[in-house]
């Protein structure tokens, strides 16, 4: 799923009314979990905005939402030790080890786990900043070739969020994990839940040097 | 003794922070100077004599507020305007602008090549000559040095702007008569007085100035401790390309006032030999080649920051072509296409004239993101505008911007 064609999605409630939009996706960070999973949403109702946790959601597609029950908007700010993906990550820069510009995030990957969706790649494609440029359709298809594995890029040089923070590789911009693209393409497509598993549990050692 | 160092020592240390980190504000405000500025300054002066000047003073302010919150924007975030607008607006928004920049700029470096032709021709040497290597020292300069370098050769070309106040001075003016128009207001109520206001507020502040400033502070690694000297930098290189704008005002009201606009640079040397004998061509001429060599430099250099940034592919002078292709490679293309058609016959003049109106397009956008910028504390937190500075720089944004609108809408309409 992508990140850039999730914001703006519909919002449905248990009784399939429309009660606002996809502002943005939350992860846990604090953890430092290598993919880190998603924690919430946040959702602009009129001209109201707020978290809602991922208990609260039925069920995530990249192109709407659906709530379990009413929308309830918790606090106007991500919880503590999470991030905002398309507010702090997405457009921000990435830099080797040796601080040298290696790209721009273009967009982020979420992907189906065993244990709910998680953030997994990044996508640094100008093909996808192209395709943002373009209608909610196009912005929700996700490229494939040059996305990379979210483990490698993870390290913000300081507090993310913060104007001057780059995105830090964990190591040289030649040695990036990029994620297969079969491999991408299997967790992302909608697969039966054993075969997805199966393969996303290729997503951390199926990637490549 | 511990603590307090001597007075001279304090002093000489503040200088020597002054002079290690001068240069991008000196640069950026004096390749506002160029041909196209040259030519504005000199035909204001023609047309209104000294009428004009107190609008310069009104202008300089604002350069110096714009150029400011630049600088700072670059030194605190450690990010040029180009990464910031990425960053922090839409990503529709930072294209439109990109693009535009890009547009804008291309049509410039043709003006500033048309420039140093021009100027070359004053000396008898053809622009088929002077054009290709002009193209070729910008080009090894800024390729294959290092960004130390290249700001030096930049300010060895300011020098040239000397040639300005020493015309202003042979010229003869009536300094009572400059005094007094420089400190009261004194408008014509004309058409042709607002248009040649709008162009003159257009050609002292262009977005090429603001994106190359707040680059040039990053790529020289200036941060919030160096950050105070560079103020100065900035403050002072917008008072002294202003200074040398008056001068050419001055100069050409002094020699032909009221007489009507200028079309070309050889048209202001010539009007004033009379006055300033055989060595105005060889002054005008002198002033414009440094211009229009500065600003064939800055300009395409501006873009090749601004794109880079925007896309995030490294971007340094002191980089190696190797190392950051896509900012060498954009800068070449501009100089090469730049150099071209600038030798291709044709108008040129309709051409500069279209690049003004882009640049009356986008400087209000990209004004009112670097105001948006440097009033965000999520941005500079504690060197974000304060109050006083804030409501200065958004009264200065607002009338650049309603006059910058104004000049889009009477071109399109015919009658400017």
């Amino acid at each position: 799923m992508s990140v850039a064609g999730a914001v703006g999605s519909p919002v449905h409630d248990g009784a399939g009314v429309r009660v606002g939009s996809v502002e943005d996706l939350v992860v846990v960070w604090s953890t430092g979990e290598p993919h880190p999973p998603l924690a919430g949403l946040l959702v602009r109702a009129r001209l109201q905005h707020g978290f809602v946790p991922i208990e609260e959601i039925a069920r995530l597609d990249d192109d709407s939402v659906r709530l379990r029950g009413r929308l309830v908007l918790h606090d106007a700010s991500p919880p503590t030790g999470t991030l905002a993906l398309a507010r702090d990550v997405v457009d921000r820069q990435i830099v080797d080890v040796d601080g040298a510009d290696v790209a721009r995030v273009s967009d982020l990957v979420l992907g189906r786990t065993p244990d709910g969706i998680r953030l997994v790649g990044t996508d640094v494609s100008l093909r996808t900043l192209a395709r943002r440029l373009g209608t909610r359709s196009m912005r929700r298809r996700v490229s494939v070739d040059r996305v990379y594995e979210w483990g490698s890029v993870a390290a913000f040089s300081m507090p993310a969020g913060e104007a001057g923070s780059v995105l830090r590789l964990t190591r040289a911009a030649a040695q990036l994990r990029a994620l297969r693209p079969e491999a991408l393409e299997a967790i992302l497509g909608d697969l039966p839940p054993g075969e997805r598993d199966r393969l996303a549990a290729h997503v951390g050692e199926g990637s490549r040097p | 003794m511990v603590g307090a160092e001597a007075p001279p020592r304090r002093r000489l240390k503040r200088v020597l922070a002054f002079v290690a980190v001068a240069g991008p504000g000196l640069i950026a405000a004096n390749a506002g100077n160029d041909a196209g500025g040259v030519l504005t300054y000199a035909s204001a002066g023609a047309q209104f004599a000294y009428r004009t000047l107190f609008l310069m003073v009104l202008v300089t302010v604002a350069l110096v507020v714009v150029q400011e919150m630049c600088s700072r924007l670059g030194a605190y975030t450690g990010k040029g305007l180009g990464a910031l607008i990425r960053e922090q607006f839409s990503l529709r928004a930072a294209t439109a602008s990109m693009v535009l920049l890009l547009v804008a700029n291309a049509g410039l470096t043709v003006s500033e090549f048309a420039g140093v032709g021009a100027s070359m021709e004053l000396f008898g040497v053809s622009r088929y000559i002077a054009v290709p290597i002009a193209l070729v020292l910008i080009w090894m300069v800024t390729v294959f040095g290092t960004y130390t370098r290249a700001e030096r050769a930049a300010i060895a070309l300011s020098f040239a702007f000397v040639a300005y106040p020493i015309a202003a001075i042979l010229a003869h003016p009536d300094w009572r008569l400059v005094a007094r128009d420089l400190l009261t207001p004194h408008f014509v109520h004309s058409t042709a007085f607002l248009v040649l206001a709008v162009a003159l507020i257009g050609t002292t502040i262009t977005p090429y100035m603001q994106f190359y400033v707040a680059s040039a502070v990053v790529d020289k690694k200036i941060g919030p401790e160096e950050y105070p000297a560079e103020r100065i930098d900035t403050v002072n290189g917008a008072i002294v390309s202003n200074v040398v704008s008056i001068f050419i005002i001055i100069a050409t009201a002094a020699a032909i006032g009221g007489t009507g606009p200028l079309q070309t640079a050889r048209q202001a040397a010539a009007a004033l030999a009379p006055v300033v004998g055989s060595a105005a061509p060889a002054l005008f001429g002198v002033g414009l080649l440094g211009a229009s060599l500065l600003a064939a430099m800055v300009v395409p250099l501006s873009s090749s920051y601004a794109i880079a940034e925007g896309i995030g592919a490294e971007r340094s002078v002191s980089d190696s072509f190797h190392r950051a292709p896509l900012f060498f490679g954009l800068f070449t293309l501009q100089l090469v296409v730049g150099a071209a058609v600038a030798l291709a016959p044709g108008n040129l003049i309709s051409l500069v004239v279209d690049m003004q109106v882009l640049n009356g397009v986008i400087t209000p956008v990209l004004l009112a993101f670097v105001l948006l910028l440097a009033n965000r504390k999520s941005v500079l937190g504690d060197a974000a505008n304060g109050p006083v500075f804030r409501a200065v720089a958004t009264v200065s944004v607002a009338a650049v911007a309603v006059l910058a609108f104004t000049v889009v809408v009477l071109k399109a309409l015919g009658k400017a």
